[in-house]
């Protein structure tokens, strides 16, 4: 995969996500109400519409408006995803070129920001296990190969047992379960991957 | 859902506004942030600052002990939701005096991510801040993982002996020993009855059949060790007692601080039960009580049931709990 995104494309990006999210608020807090505190599809419908907001009216180039979407994001949303996708929009920041970055890029600063601020491991029950295997598998394959090893990343957590964040006091009972912020994240990569032009946003 | 609300979306703000309206002798909105309350007296010069905060649906936690010799400022987070690290950063900020700033709050994942980012934007604008984390609620994990323990009301004591720590005019590093102290000597546990709802979500995030009790629920509803048959007030005290006691070191002749919180639905008189069988069951072990504080003193919306937190003191803790305090949610005279 070696699709660029320019400051257009990360604004539909970034606008798609946000309305994809909107649409799937009920579906996400319902999940999260089972594992968690129910908060999960507010935290994120707000939180990317907040972002799309910044980064279309601030910076003065792509770096800079991915900065203001990272700035925007944590002041809207608290709860962990504020940190997490905060820390994911200033990752990606500091490694976007002046005009654009590519989608590779994009996804593995997004893996690597949200390991590093919330130090889930592969296999915790959490956003990680979408993000990660993506972008590995961005480094080499296409974009429905990517949503591929997403989505199978996202089954994969109806078979762990949370070791982070709310879900985690749960133990088995997250077990048959999928984790409400792995969700979120292949939400997130389906609008990347229409942005793009290729399939994406399954119901 | 028989619930009072307007727009859903709208629940936090209005809670606020009403709750800085109907308190007004005590606490007053920042200026620079909606969801960040001061306590009159906040940011006074040359005092250490305590800062809290957390998820709404709590009441009168988080913000109702902002207050005079309690908390200085309070980050409001959405319903069940970690306030904003810029929350935090605002209070932060707004309790700063000089003397550098105490964050006392719950081990949450989404507040130790969001306080750990407002306290590194605070020290590049040359706040010092030390935080603790509480971790007082014995069912959410052994004791040998003390660390992963979710912190319930006990962050209350802690908050009560940490502003009347920094009220003495104690240095930033003294009122963290003596916050981490109070929370380390203080165990919680809460027993649920029925369970809550967000209003934006329309029925309950988890089930608790009608008949059963959940002993060691979570403050959102995390589930306990146990599912059991509802037992009278009297057995429920007991059992609760003896978790708490079990998990800390007290022996006859010690003395103890008592919370017993309601979780929002429960009758007080039904805490004045529970309470009444707790005090006995205490003093029969040769524990004494030196002050009981029985109330709603930390909710989850209307849940039913029940927190017990006891915290064992020594002279500087019995001090510091006698110490004159007023807050919207607790008044202590001294």
């Amino acid at each position: 995969m070696t699709q660029d995104l320019d400051r257009a494309a990360m604004a539909a990006f970034l606008k798609r996500a946000a309305q994809r999210l909107e649409e799937c608020r009920t579906e996400l807090s319902t999940l999260d109400g089972e594992v968690g505190d129910g908060d999960h599809g507010a935290s994120m419908a707000d939180g990317f519409s907040a972002a799309a907001t910044g980064f279309e009216t601030e910076g003065d180039d792509l770096p800079g408006a991915l900065r203001a979407a990272g700035q925007r994001f944590l002041s809207a949303v608290g709860a962990t995803v504020g940190p997490l996708y905060a820390t994911a929009f200033i990752e990606a920041a500091g490694r976007s070129g002046p005009d654009s970055i590519p989608a590779p890029t994009l996804i593995a600063a997004f893996d690597d920001g949200i390991a590093r601020r919330g130090n889930a491991q592969p296999g915790d029950c959490t956003m990680r296990d979408v993000w990660l295997p993506a972008a590995r598998c961005a480094a080499s394959g296409s974009m429905p190969e990517v949503l591929e090893a997403a989505g199978a990343g996202l089954e994969a957590t109806r078979t762990m047992v949370a070791a982070k964040g709310r879900a985690a006091r749960l133990g088995s009972r997250t077990l048959g379960r999928i984790d409400p912020g792995a969700r979120s994240a292949l939400v997130i990569l389906e609008a990347l991957s229409n942005t793009l032009g290729g399939e994406g946003d399954s119901a | 859902m028989q619930r009072l609300f307007n727009d859903p979306d709208d629940i936090v703000d209005e809670t606020v506004s009403g709750f800085v309206r109907a308190h007004a002798d005590h606490v007053t909105l920042s200026p620079d942030n909606p969801r960040v309350v001061l306590a009159k007296g906040c940011g006074e010069t040359g005092r250490v600052g305590i800062v809290t905060g957390g998820g709404s649906g709590h009441e009168p936690a988080f913000m109702g002990y902002a207050g005079e010799r309690m908390v200085d400022a309070v980050a409001v987070g959405e319903l069940f939701s970690s306030p904003t690290a810029k929350a935090f950063l605002e209070a932060i900020r707004a309790a700063d005096g000089g003397a550098g700033v105490a964050v006392l709050y719950g081990n949450y994942a989404g507040d130790n991510m969001n306080v750990k980012m407002a306290a590194r934007m605070a020290a590049k604008e040359g706040i010092e801040v030390l935080t603790v984390v509480a971790n007082d609620d014995v069912c959410s994990a052994p004791i040998d993982e003390r660390a992963k323990r979710r912190g319930v009301a006990g962050e209350i004591l802690m908050w009560k002996v940490g502003g009347a720590k920094a009220a003495t005019g104690a240095s930033l590093t003294e009122v963290q020993a003596t916050a981490q102290k109070a929370i380390d000597a203080t165990r919680s546990v809460g027993v649920g009855l029925a369970p809550c709802t967000l209003p934006a979500n329309g029925k309950p995030n988890f089930d608790i059949p009608g008949g059963k009790m959940e002993v060691g629920i979570g403050h959102h509803g995390e589930p306990g060790t146990e599912v059991a048959d509802l037992e009278s007030a009297d057995a429920v005290a007991d059992r609760m007692l003896k978790i708490v006691l079990d998990d800390h070191d007290l022996a006859s002749g010690d003395r103890v601080c008592v919370l017993l919180s309601g979780l929002g639905a429960t009758p007080i008189n039904e805490l004045y039960v529970v309470y009444d069988r707790v005090a006995k069951g205490l003093e029969e072990k040769g524990i004494s009580v030196h002050r009981p504080f029985v109330g709603n003193y930390f909710t989850s919306l209307e849940m039913m049931g029940v927190t017990l937190t006891v915290m064992k003191l020594d002279d500087e803790l019995e001090a510091l709990i006698d110490a004159p305090a007023s807050a919207p949610g607790m008044a202590v005279k001294g």
